[in-house]
């Protein structure tokens, strides 16, 4: 196919200055005077506005609204935009002052708790799971995958809310008495 | 009111602190947060009515509390000998603030934490709760001053991205301590760093007085300079209050002129606790009376182009054109709501009072919409 | 003292509207004027000028950065290609009279996408260096007429980018079970012609009473089927014979759309043959144009909610007010080309901008970048975006509202085959001119109907004090 005439024949002759020459022109003129600041911040500062706002601005800025057809439409949001408030200085969080890092250590005496109770109560509900074959693994109390998986079975054949974990609900549904 | 501290219960020999993150299926989180260990994490196995149990490597933690009280995804700072933990991050919260330090080299006269004179470093604490942190959270950080203790602060900061590039940190200063020698920290913090910036006047000496601190206004500048050149992220704030209420204007023109980088401007109430407890015939500003001044000033930058918010306005209080522009930012865990809010409308939308608001009849008008 | 350079414009006997090059303005006096070109200044002008950040302090370093900061918030920033225009078919079930890009008739052969077109478009649309989501346009011809292709290509696109938004530019002459579909299946938008009432808009456009029905019907089973957010129109106004500005309106408030983006016919194709938006049409334009003004400003005072607005009006008041409103390819500066956006034309071939693929088209210039496919012309693009800007350009420099004008090489190319001609004697010059006077008017305006407009406009709960800062000097 040959080549296609047009009226202009390229840009040069439209008034571009082709190859290097412009491109290279500085685009804002810059009042001398202000020089003495420090003219690498301002590459910077077209970055900074480059910068997608990682944080809550990005949800508010309207879409891209590119011309024509259909594509001015978003610019007039009349929501507000989703802020991440910022933190309190108020904080009833404010940690105690001793801080020792670490955790065990030999000779430490034990803390009053009862959470062997608690591994009688996973005992129990392993022995109900194993009874009614769910549960195929040891009665020792230390609720595993496999204690878990047994769990949210049991759960779902009863059409209860499944979540792996001992409830109140569950030890209802199995007769455990948890107190 | 949301319990930052819980009681726990462990068995068997365990002292001092450890960071651990509270979660429901291990096997499954370690998926996608390779960070989580057996080792730092413990996984829910039971609940009952008024306590949930945790297994935590051999070891099974009781935690004490209403079982509504939605404490799984936290992470928390367990202090075994005393039996409690703090929450530091909460799974389920937008607010999260870790305070590094409650000394300050300010004195505001409406200081709502007001300083402390010793430091307790817990930068080691805090880093590994980072680490723990939900995917893509922001984290408050907060003090008294953090930037007293800028070092650290700064490795904080790197090393948690380091590891966790998808952490926000939102750190609040008095942009008092910056120097040129920290721009290249500021210029690598830029994705990752929101500085929040207090400034309460646009003349020196009214700013300085506010602080209690002589020259603060001056520094404050030369370090928004700093942050500027560094291509940080800043949001400005002004606590509004009868010492400000008429600088506003002039605060808006400076925003325009000389701070027009920021990304935003937070116009914020009052709190009734810390210094401005006792002081609050004198500071006080009831804006439900007169809410031109802060109009103007809003109006000024928005037309701008410069985003402006409120903060800790309830709704009721500010005429009804403005009310888009207040932002639900009453930390949920110092949240309340009075009677008559209760019926109240827009009580979703609304930030609500602060817990220790005397009452909010600190406001002549306010009432249901 | 450093005051940074001022332009300035006449408005009246008096007042004058002054800015620099960031962009920042006010309205002065003449005889502040003659004091500041005889550089004597009094002091009252100096607290004017330093307070409102059009002159600083020698050691005031953040209001130098403040300035910089704004002088690059007005100079957008390169980004990544995030937009497209697709023409997967130029041929079009209508003859209108105006019609822009020459359109082929239905049953042409020719004028489609190829399947190798289709193929090799979808992978460049997946393989954009861009990692988030982007913009396609759909335009034609009439882009329904291939439902099959908008299908495949909306299809595969989503899948890769999940939030990617779509329109489709139709002229809803055809809306049956299969378009319906698209509009179901994807986040589509559709944006539609509609010329006035149904008199001009079968004169312009739909020839004949049944199309003309046929559209009406329609444009409202449209309305009915998906949420008015779906949906935007916007007219082409034939200064031969427009419609009235009453009547305009009341065919966009009837239904229920507020933004309107009032354009005249578009110099190319069928336009171009017959001699419509040539340049001495543009007076009667700006007539015709503030009418309509007046109108919106009118209409809008009487109401408190669905306020109208006309869209290149309020994007040229932000563009005074706000540093940084960039996001409209039609006015912007620099106004990159080739570099964020791309048309994809019926047959591969790709262009800047659809203005240039009907320059192609009529055999003017050759602006295409390349074929899809293939590898862009970077020679061709950089030496486009080398002036395709209004800093330097020696009329711009001293234009008043150069920070918030753009500039348009193509339009250029187009009407007088050259870009180096005296700017003021340009189409686009003289048009955004007479634009950004009237937007400056409104904004300095006292009369509470225009301020109420302003008010909805510029999406503010209320006005502050001034707009445009007054100079009020007394020296």
């Amino acid at each position: 196919m040959g080549k296609r005439k047009f009226a202009i024949p390229s840009l040069a002759a439209a008034g571009f200055l082709s190859g290097n020459g412009a491109a290279g022109q500085p685009l804002p003129v810059l009042d001398s005077r202000i020089q003495n600041i420090d003219l690498e911040t301002l590459p910077l500062l077209g970055k900074q506005a480059a910068l997608t706002h990682t944080y809550n601005l990005a949800a508010h800025r309207s879409h891209s609204s590119h011309r024509s057809h259909g594509s001015h439409r978003s610019h007039r949001s009349s929501s507000s935009p989703s802020y991440s408030p910022p933190p309190s200085r108020n904080s009833n969080s404010t940690p105690p002052s001793s801080t020792l890092p670490g955790t065990s250590s030999a000779g430490a005496r034990n803390l009053p708790g009862n959470s062997s109770k608690f591994q009688k109560i996973a005992m129990q509900v392993q022995t109900a799971l194993y009874v009614q074959d769910y549960y195929t693994g040891a009665i020792d109390g230390i609720v595993g995958p496999e204690t878990r998986t047994a769990i949210s079975s049991y759960q779902r054949a009863n059409s209860m809310t499944i979540t792996g974990t001992i409830t109140a609900e569950l030890l209802d549904a199995l007769g455990i008495q948890a107190e | 009111m949301i319990p930052l501290r819980i009681r726990i219960d462990i068995e068997g020999p365990h002292r001092g602190k450890r960071v651990i993150k509270l979660v429901s299926d291990l096997a499954k989180e370690v998926l996608t947060s390779p960070s989580l260990t057996s080792g730092n994490c413990a996984e829910l196995v039971a609940t009952f009515p008024s306590e949930r149990v945790f297994k935590w490597g051999d070891h099974y933690i009781r935690i004490k509390g209403n079982a509504e009280d939605e404490i799984v995804g936290d992470v928390c700072l367990f202090n075994f000998e005393k039996g409690y933990a703090d929450r530091l991050i909460r799974g389920n919260s937008k607010h999260n603030t870790l305070v590094v330090t409650e000394q300050c080299d300010q004195l505001c006269i409406m200081c709502s934490q007001p300083p402390k004179k010793t430091h307790h470093d817990q930068f080691h604490e805090l880093y590994h709760a980072c680490l723990l942190a939900d995917s893509g959270k922001i984290i408050g950080i907060s003090g008294g001053e953090p930037t007293l203790y800028k070092e650290e602060l700064f490795s904080l900061i790197k090393d948690v991205n380091k590891q966790r590039p998808d952490l926000q940190f939102h750190i609040l200063t008095n942009a008092q301590h910056f120097s040129v020698d920290d721009l290249e920290y500021l210029k690598s913090f830029r994705g990752n760093v929101l500085w929040a910036v207090p400034l309460y006047a646009a003349h020196p000496v009214i700013h300085d007085t506010i602080v209690a601190k002589a020259g603060a206004y001056e520094r404050l500048l030369a370090s928004l300079s700093l942050l500027v050149q560094a291509g940080a992220q800043v949001e400005l704030r002004t606590v509004v209050m009868q010492q400000n209420i008429s600088e506003l204007p002039d605060i808006a023109k400076v925003i325009k002129t000389h701070l027009p980088f920021i990304q935003h401007w937070a116009i914020m109430q009052l709190e009734n606790i810390g210094f401005a407890r006792n002081r609050w015939s004198k500071t006080f500003f009831d804006h439900s009376i007169d809410f031109s001044g802060i109009a103007a000033a809003a109006a000024y930058t928005l037309a701008s182009g410069i985003e402006t918010r409120f903060f800790n306005f309830p709704l009721c209080t500010i005429p009804p054109a403005w009310r888009p522009y207040a932002e639900q930012t009453i930390s949920d865990w110092k949240q309340r709501f009075d009677t008559p809010c209760l019926n109240c409308s827009v009580q979703e939308q609304c930030g609500g009072f602060f817990e220790w608001h005397p009452s909010a009849r600190s406001y002549e008008a306010w009432g249901e919409i | 003292m450093i005051t940074f350079p001022l332009r300035f414009r006449e408005l009246d006997s008096n007042r004058l509207l002054f800015s620099n090059e960031a962009g920042r303005s006010f309205i002065g006096s003449r005889s502040f004027l003659d004091r500041y070109v005889h550089d004597s200044l009094c002091e009252s002008d100096k607290a004017f000028l330093s307070e409102n950040g059009l002159a600083i302090d020698d050691a005031d370093k953040l209001g130098a950065l403040g300035y910089l900061t704004t002088l690059a918030a007005r100079l957008p920033v390169q980004k990544q290609i995030d937009y497209l225009i697709l023409v997967p078919t130029l041929r079009c079930n209508l003859s209108c009279s105006y019609c822009q890009v020459s359109r082929a008739s239905e049953n042409a052969k020719g004028f489609d996408w190829s399947d190798d077109t289709t193929h090799k478009a979808i992978s460049f649309l997946k393989n954009l260096p861009i990692s988030s989501h982007i913009k396609i346009e759909f335009q034609g011809g009439e882009p329904l007429l291939r439902t099959d292709i908008l299908d495949k290509v909306m299809r595969e696109v989503s899948k890769e980018r999940p939030d990617s938004s779509f329109v489709i530019c139709s002229n809803l002459s055809n809306l049956g079970p299969e378009q319906i579909k698209l509009f179901q299946e994807y986040n589509v938008v559709l944006s539609t012609s509609l010329d006035g009432p149904a008199e001009t808009h079968k004169h312009n456009r739909t020839k004949n009473e049944g199309a003309t029905r046929r559209f009406l019907d329609n444009l409202d089973r449209f309305r009915d089927l998906f949420d008015g957010e779906r949906i935007s129109a916007l007219p082409t106004i034939d200064l031969t014979d427009p419609p009235s500005t009453e009547s305009l309106l009341d065919s966009y408030d009837a239904l229920g759309i507020t933004s309107i983006y009032l354009r005249p016919v578009n110099h190319q194709g069928f336009a171009r043959k017959r001699g419509l938006g040539l340049d001495d049409a543009l007076s009667s334009w700006l007539d015709y144009y503030r009418k309509a003004v007046d109108e919106i400003i009118h209409r809008n005072s009487q109401r408190s909610k669905n306020l109208l607005e006309e869209y290149s009006l309020t994007l040229a008041i932000k563009r005074i007010l706000r540093p940084g409103i960039d996001n409209n390819v039609d006015l912007r500066n620099p106004a990159p080309l080739g570099l964020d956006y791309l048309v994809i034309d019926y047959d591969g071939k790709i262009y800047p901008t659809d203005e240039a693929r009907m320059l192609g088209r009529i055999g003017r210039i050759d602006l295409s970048l390349g074929r899809i496919g293939g590898e862009l012309n970077y020679e061709r693009i950089r030496d486009l975006n080398s002036q395709s800007f209004n800093n330097i350009d020696p009329d711009c420099q001293h234009c008043v509202y150069q920070p918030y004008c753009g500039s348009d090489v193509v339009d250029d190319l187009s009407r007088y085959g050259r870009i180096d001609i005296p700017r003021h004697d340009t189409y686009f010059c003289r048009r955004q001119t007479d634009l950004f006077d009237l937007a400056t008017s409104l904004l300095c305006s006292k009369d509470l109907h225009v301020l109420h407009s302003l008010c909805a406009w510029l999406n503010l709960p209320e006005l502050p004090d001034q707009i445009i800062p007054v100079h009020n000097d007394t020296a």
